[in-house]
């Protein structure tokens, strides 16, 4: 740093700044980006340090506002869901006339095949309207039959997740199977979850029962009362206790979205893998470890990886189908 | 909208003889360790420079030198070579204005000590980091701030949110440039917390 001259000519920072940002915001225009553009963009950016430097404090920024959605009042969305998306419908009709509910509604607990059965894949939602009224969101990667015959009213989540509000009737009551736990419906609205290892059952409002009928020592229950969580493992039935906020945040894949609250980037990994074919791969337990906190698009994989290598400065690499995360 | 992951393209500007650090280190390293400095720099080149109007430029200043030196080899702590350079600019300046640096000498004493101590974390920015992004969001013009969402979060083309609001196509990438460069602005100048 011999020569203390200043380096750039065309000191006007405000213009060269006000530059870089015009073209970041041509190129977030996709659609309309072309090799010949991203030439002139080569040209200016290699015309100046200057240049390139601005260019990348714009486009952090830019990554940054992403976290936007975090405190975006979110409107209900035209077509959140990809399948059924029988909510929307049933409004409609609700608004027409409340009589043809009865006749467009799925006639599920009546006659018709023996059980039918829901699935998602990977990355995919669902709303079942039963005809009681009761409400079913798959969540990703779930499957979920729905047992005609029993005289009750009864499903098996087979594996996945499935959030339940449920018209409580006491005569009939709502049970739901889980890997040898009965979830039963005491006026509730509830999530359940089947993973490999373990079923849980978070309850939101009103309350439930869960059995776990799957050990050889005879059932052992538990009521649940909002903002309970019970966790059945093969060893044990426990139960821990949820601020009713965090119970809705992780809900929140209902409207396509993760929230994370001092969660790892492992943890948060992990939850976008259940949504996407595309895999978030952590190569080194120092970058696993890393807390965020944020809410993002459950399907845009991506655009977490860009945040992770904008606000937390981990180094993001694409690799055949895995987009790999590392110091 | 799909942003360009970093294809090198950027790399024609960057590849003078000798340079040995790649740009996708420098640009990491420069998000990560530089731009955080931004707002304690420029605090500093206020209290040491009695023209305001300069700030801007003088720390742009000290960006390209500081960058200059990283392509040959990344500074390591990055603070310290950071503030360096920003006195030495500050005290050229001086001479050639042939000015009393009045604030500037005490500032640039106790300056020492500033650029011992660690420069923000970037674990730490994280969680305040929607805190600080609301609060830029919140000073966006409201129209700016609404046209932001629609391209950042819902993704909606140029032309689909002009559709929408019932605005030239053309207004909808000025609120962007706009919207763009005051967060750039409003992010960069942002003080560290102190825990």
């Amino acid at each position: 740093m011999s020569d203390l001259e200043p380096k750039t000519n065309d000191s006007d920072v405000a213009r060269i700044r006000l530059q870089a940002t015009e073209w970041l915001i041509e190129r977030a225009e996709t659609a309309g980006w072309t090799p010949d553009k991203q030439r002139e963009l080569d040209v200016w950016l290699a015309a100046s340090p200057a240049h390139l430097l601005a260019f990348w404090r714009a486009e952090d920024s830019w990554n940054r506002a992403g976290l936007i959605a975090e405190f975006r009042p979110f409107a209900p969305r035209p077509t959140p869901r990809r399948g059924f998306g029988w909510s929307a419908k049933m409004k409609g009709l609700a608004a027409v006339a409340a009589v043809t509910i009865v006749t467009a509604g799925v006639t599920l607990f009546s006659q018709g095949p023996a059980s039918q059965t829901y699935s998602t894949p990977v990355g995919g939602q669902k709303s079942i309207v039963l005809a009681d009224g009761s409400r079913i969101d798959l969540n990703t990667d779930t499957v979920l039959t729905i047992d005609n015959r029993a005289t009750q009213r009864s499903v098996t989540l087979e594996r996945g997740e499935a959030y339940f509000r449920i018209k409580h009737d006491s005569e009939h009551p709502f049970t739901v199977m889980a890997a040898g736990r009965r979830i039963t419906d005491l006026g509730t609205a509830f999530t359940v979850r089947n993973s490999k290892a373990r079923v849980i059952v978070a309850l939101v409002e009103g309350s439930a029962r869960v059995d776990d009928l799957s050990t050889s020592k005879g059932p052992r229950s538990a009521l649940l009362k909002p903002g309970d969580v019970a966790v059945a493992t093969a060893e044990s039935l426990s139960i821990t206790k949820a601020p009713v906020r965090e119970l809705e945040s992780a809900l929140s894949w209902r409207r396509g979205l993760l929230v994370f609250r001092h969660t790892t980037l492992a943890e948060a990994a992990a939850e976008f893998n259940r949504y996407n074919q595309q895999k978030l791969v952590i190569e080194d337990a120092g970058t696993a470890r890393m807390e965020l906190r944020g809410t993002f698009r459950a399907n845009d994989a991506p655009a977490f990886a860009r945040m992770a290598e904008a606000v937390m400065g981990v180094q993001v690499e694409i690799r055949g189908d895995d987009i790999v995360l590392h110091r | 909208m799909v942003e360009k992951p970093d294809t090198g393209t950027e790399n024609s500007a960057l590849h003078p003889q000798g340079a040995a650090v790649s740009t996708h280190d420098l640009k990491a390293w420069f998000i990560r360790e530089v731009l955080p400095l931004e707002a304690s720099l420029t605090q500093f080149l206020r209290h040491s420079w009695p023209h305001p109007e300069d700030i801007d430029d003088i720390c742009q200043d000290v960006y390209v030198r500081v960058f200059e030196s990283a392509q040959k080899k990344i500074p390591s702590p990055t603070k310290p070579l950071v503030f360096a350079v920003a006195r030495n600019l500050l005290i050229d300046r001086f001479r050639r204005n042939r000015i009393a640096p009045i604030n500037g000498v005490a500032d640039l004493a106790a300056l020492e000590v500033a650029a011992d101590e660690p420069g923000p974390d970037r674990g730490t920015i994280a969680r305040d980091e929607l805190r600080l992004l609301r609060d830029a969001f919140n000073r966006l013009p409201p129209r700016s701030r609404e046209v932001l969402v629609l391209k950042r979060i819902d993704n909606l083309t140029r032309q689909e949110i002009a559709r929408r609001l019932g605005i030239a196509e053309n207004t909808v990438k000025q609120h962007l440039v706009d919207a763009t460069r005051r967060l750039a602005d409003m992010l960069h100048a942002f003080e560290d917390p102190k825990p």
